[in-house]
């Protein structure tokens, strides 16, 4: 009987927590602790812990499928890579590749390779594409900070870091939390900076009057809103002023590779309108509207349900290959079992398109790609303890397109009377990466679907239990919802996960905003 | 022929093996002759994963692959059992033998007394165990501490109280455990309290204490601890394995370094234990420190008492589903769950993902239950006073009686 251990970095959040998978017959049947991990010793979150339920997922692709008529049907390799010729005929400005930032360097920089020499596109995003770029120090060394700064809710975005905040509170640190409501995070703090929704950037700088010690760190957690790079830069503002540590970490998990790879192009260019044509690999953009979508994906997310042609990728479990994580450090993903016939890592189908529309970005191996995007390091290099790329200074680029330069406060009235915040669920995470946790019962069995966090006193007012489905609306569209009732948030505050999930998502209500005004009716279930 | 309660020197017949095994290789010896003589279909034991300081469980089932698994890894801090369970069907449609250390030994036993794995289909081989170190932390103490490079190591061990390091240029270097755990390095905080260091209720208990004289380092000591062990080493001596009568002397060395080790346990506990307070004040403060829970799950994961399918803390009438942080009730729901029967194996401690001290909460807890009941858990097949209740005939009693006591503990001197 074959049984073994993979150590594997987990496919989820930019900590770069590891675990085992556990292979019985070739097959992945669970997770164990890997205690080895320098980053986080062998714990996870739920998330992590829960993640193997994903690699063999009944709702896996298995075969390319291509639109007939106004649905998708299965076809064979060879139809499918007949069915991209039309992509060749975009480029520029007419055509956006997107990528997951969980995606894998390889993955990353074979499809950047595709964007620049195939499509001749500047157009490569990713949702970790928010012009911040701050890695400064390690995770564990949070744990020795005197004084740490925490902007936004780090218990569930990143729970491994937030682990760390708690130890550097045990030692005797000085937490101040700002947060727009009494989060997780909130609640671990010596100082709890209270954010209106919206006007995050100006709590950051009152958080400063509480700043001291001689070892401070900021540390960010980055959600996936237009608002992003405005806090990022009062978050720097602040660390600079204070001669502070700023780490900000990516919500995907190659979200440092991403940036390295040179998926530049600010993501709201995704939702821009402008390109006529896509190519997404990993990535939930929800549905699309375009003359011509290709999608490389492991489940027929919304984007691959309206795609022209989707490929059936590999999941983590079933590539080599690396992620760099928020602190720098290039890690290891192994390959634990054989993915299903036909189905294949993201860079391979990736050079196969390629080679269809006319151009060569075939490589032999996983490694051979790493190696071409880092001659100087190599797997067995940085199979024990990654390897920790060099410090450069922080930089924080604020996009100028209308929704990155709004300002971003929830203007209620008495038609939208709350103010909506959003920020991540530790049960699942966003667009690509919540399509993974969508797939992992255990998590699914704890929140199957969008959720609305509330004021009790509201609650009281609009004779909403606990029980009841709600529908949440802004001007941009409405969601149905279920509750949570508590005293952790303010009168007048609402509630809603970055996440979409069982088929509402916030972006439904935000359009990328972090904050809007929005109300609450009792929905029918 | 070997009995129970014998005690011998045994070192494996094997010249490769005598000379690369630990302490003469009996235990390899011995696991390969249950695995050649057809004992059983697999030998489950520890190696070493991308180094020294990663331990994997690996599963043999061919005799000449034996080797991967020989070598002690002090930084070796999983729990094996659990695996038996959740991936060998604990051990119902295959024969093992594995090698466990005290905590494994333990969390067997619970195990075994909830039907989770088959104690007749496992030959154990018990490992003395002076305490494990978690992989990060060794390599930082080695760094802080010994002043070397974690990644020159090529050997560690624990010795004379002393943790000691080999480099690859054969540099010896060795620290009082004593002095690294005041300054907060070394064995995890579990290890510290753990008064379980020879595992007797393994078929066999292995080890170097009370080796002495030209077979130090050269010979195991073995005590046989039940007939099971007594027929593997009576069929292997000769074949597998030989063996020689320690003298007095040995037997006495043996009792003091287990009798030293107790000792500091103790001491462990009560220093770890004082920490904690006691009534409101030890309330308070598991209540402040199970507060930032984030529900990982990983202490339920890899708990050797948990095993239900359908466990309570999932059951939004007692834990609402999905909130972050859980209320105290899920961590109420272990206490009383887990309790009785914690064998302090200290895995919801190592692995809890917000680095609450689970293991100590619950090993105190366990401790103080002990005390009034009178059940020592993971030391053999005694189940746990609440076991012992007949559900209809309480519930009878309570409906009679118009008692609210659920099982009357306090009366009868019980």
């Amino acid at each position: 009987m074959e049984f073994k251990y993979v150590p594997t970095v987990c496919p989820f959040c930019g900590t770069g927590c590891s675990f085992n998978l556990v292979i019985k017959e070739g097959r992945v049947v669970g997770t164990a602790p890997f205690r080895r991990s320098p980053v986080s010793e062998g714990k996870t979150c739920q998330k992590g812990h829960f993640a193997y339920e994903l690699v063999n997922s009944p709702a896996r692709l298995t075969k390319p499928m291509i639109k007939k008529g106004d649905g998708l049907v299965e076809a064979s390799w060879d139809e499918a890579i007949a069915a991209v010729a039309k992509l060749g005929s975009y480029s520029g400005d007419d055509v956006c590749v997107v990528a997951s930032a969980g995606a894998t360097n390889e993955d990353l920089f074979t499809v950047k390779k595709f964007a620049d020499e195939v499509l001749k596109t500047k157009n490569f995003t990713t949702p970790a594409s928010t012009g911040i770029d701050a890695s400064a120090g390690t995770i564990a060394g949070l744990a020795k900070a005197d004084c740490i700064v925490a902007i936004g809710n780090i218990v569930e975005s990143h729970p491994l870091v937030a682990r760390r905040i708690a130890n550097a509170k045990d030692n005797g640190a000085k937490v101040i939390v700002v947060d727009t409501f009494r989060s997780p995070t909130a609640k671990m703090a010596t100082e709890f900076v209270k954010a209106v929704p919206g006007s995050e950037a100006a709590a950051i700088a009152e958080a400063g009057a509480f700043v001291e010690g001689k070892a401070v760190a900021v540390v960010y957690g980055i959600g996936v809103t237009f608002a992003e790079s405005k806090i990022a830069a009062a978050a720097k503002a602040l660390a600079e002023s204070k001669n502070a540590a700023f780490c900000a970490l990516p919500a995907q998990a190659n979200g440092c590779g991403a940036i390295l790879a040179g998926a530049v192009t600010p993501f709201c260019n995704a939702y821009s309108g402008k390109a006529k044509a896509f190519f997404v690999l990993g990535e939930d953009l929800g549905p699309l509207n375009a003359e011509f979508a290709v999608v490389i994906d492991s489940f027929l997310t919304s984007t691959a349900k309206t795609a022209d042609v989707v490929f059936p990728a590999a999941v983590f479990a079933e590539v080599d290959g690396t992620v760099i994580n928020a602190e720098r450090r290039i890690q290891l993903v192994r390959k634990a079992q054989e993915a299903a016939e036909g189905v294949k890592p993201g860079w391979m189908i990736v050079a196969e398109i390629a080679a269809k529309l006319g151009g060569n970005i075939a490589y032999d191996s996983a490694e051979a790609v790493f190696k071409a995007a880092y001659p100087e390091l190599s797997y067995e290099a940085i199979a024990k303890d990654g390897f920790l790329l060099p410090e450069k200074p922080a930089s924080v680029e604020i996009c100028d397109c209308d929704g990155c330069k709004c300002d971003g406060i929830a203007t209620v009235s008495d038609e939208y009377p709350f103010a909506l915040t959003t920020s991540a669920t530790i049960w699942h995470g966003y667009g690509g990466i919540a399509t993974l946790s969508a797939n992992c019962r255990s998590l699914m069995r704890e929140v199957s679907g969008m959720f609305v966090k509330m004021n009790d006193g509201d609650a009281k007012e609009l004779n909403i239990m606990p029980t009841d489905f709600v529908k949440v609306s802004t001007a941009n569209g409405s969601i149905v919802a279920s509750v949570q009732i508590t005293k952790d948030i303010d009168r007048g505050v609402i509630f809603v996960p970055t996440t979409g999930i069982g088929g509402g998502c916030i972006f439904i209500l935000t359009r990328g905003a972090k904050a809007i005004a929005a109300k609450i009716e009792k929905a029918e279930a | 022929m070997a009995a129970k309660g014998d005690m011998l020197w045994a070192w494996a017949k094997d010249g490769n093996m005598l000379d690369n095994g630990e302490c003469g290789g009996a235990v390899t010896a011995l696991l390969k002759f249950a695995l050649e003589s057809g004992a059983v279909d697999a030998v489950l034991a520890v190696k070493k994963g991308v180094d020294l300081y990663d331990a994997q469980p690996v599963l043999i089932t061919k005799p000449e692959d034996i080797a991967q698994c020989a070598g002690s890894l002090h930084c070796g801090t999983l729990l094996i059992p659990k695996i038996i369970k959740k991936y060998f069907d604990g051990a119902n449609r295959m024969k093992i033998a594995v090698t466990m250390k005290g905590c494994d030994a333990k969390a067997l036993y619970e195990l075994a007394k909830r039907n989770q794995v088959n104690l007749d289909n496992l030959i154990t081989i018990g490992l003395n165990c002076g305490g494990s170190v978690s992989p990060i932390e060794a390599r930082i103490m080695i760094q802080e501490k010994f002043g070397l490079n974690p990644d020159d190591i090529v050997k560690e061990e624990i010795d004379k109280g002393q943790f000691i390091v080999i480099t690859k240029s054969g540099e010896h270097k060795g620290i009082k455990i004593d002095e690294l755990e005041e300054e907060g390095y070394g064995r995890r905080l579990n290890c510290q309290r753990c008064k379980t260091k020879i595992p007797r209720q393994c078929d066999l208990a292995c080890g170097n204490w009370g080796v002495i004289g030209d077979k130090a380092g050269k010979a195991t000591f073995v005590e046989v601890c039940s007939d099971k062990g007594a027929d593997l080493v009576t069929k292997a001596t000769g074949k597998a394995i030989e063996t020689e009568v320690p003298s007095p002397a040995a037997l006495s060395i043996r009792g003091k370094v287990e009798g030293a080790m107790l000792k500091l346990g103790d001491k462990c506990r009560n220093a770890q234990f004082e920490k904690l307070g006691d009534g409101k004040k030890r309330l308070d403060y598991i209540m402040e420190q199970t507060s930032r829970c984030i529900k990982c799950y990983q202490c339920i994961e890899n708990c050797p008492i948990c095993y239900c399918v359908e466990c309570s803390t999932k059951k939004p009438h007692l834990v609402d589903s999905g909130a972050v942080n859980p209320p105290f009730m899920f961590h109420l729901i272990r206490y009383s769950h887990v309790a009785d029967s914690c064998v302090n194996c200290g895995q919801c401690q190592e692995l809890c993902a917000m680095d609450i001290p689970n293991a100590l909460f619950m090993h105190a807890l366990q401790m103080e239950m002990q005390e009034m009941f009178g059940h020592e858990p993971g030391v053999n097949m005694e189940l746990p006073v609440l076991a012992y209740v007949e559900e209809s005939a309480e519930r009878k009693r309570l409906s009679d009686t118009g008692s609210d006591q659920i099982f009357n503990i306090f009366s009868e001197g019980a």
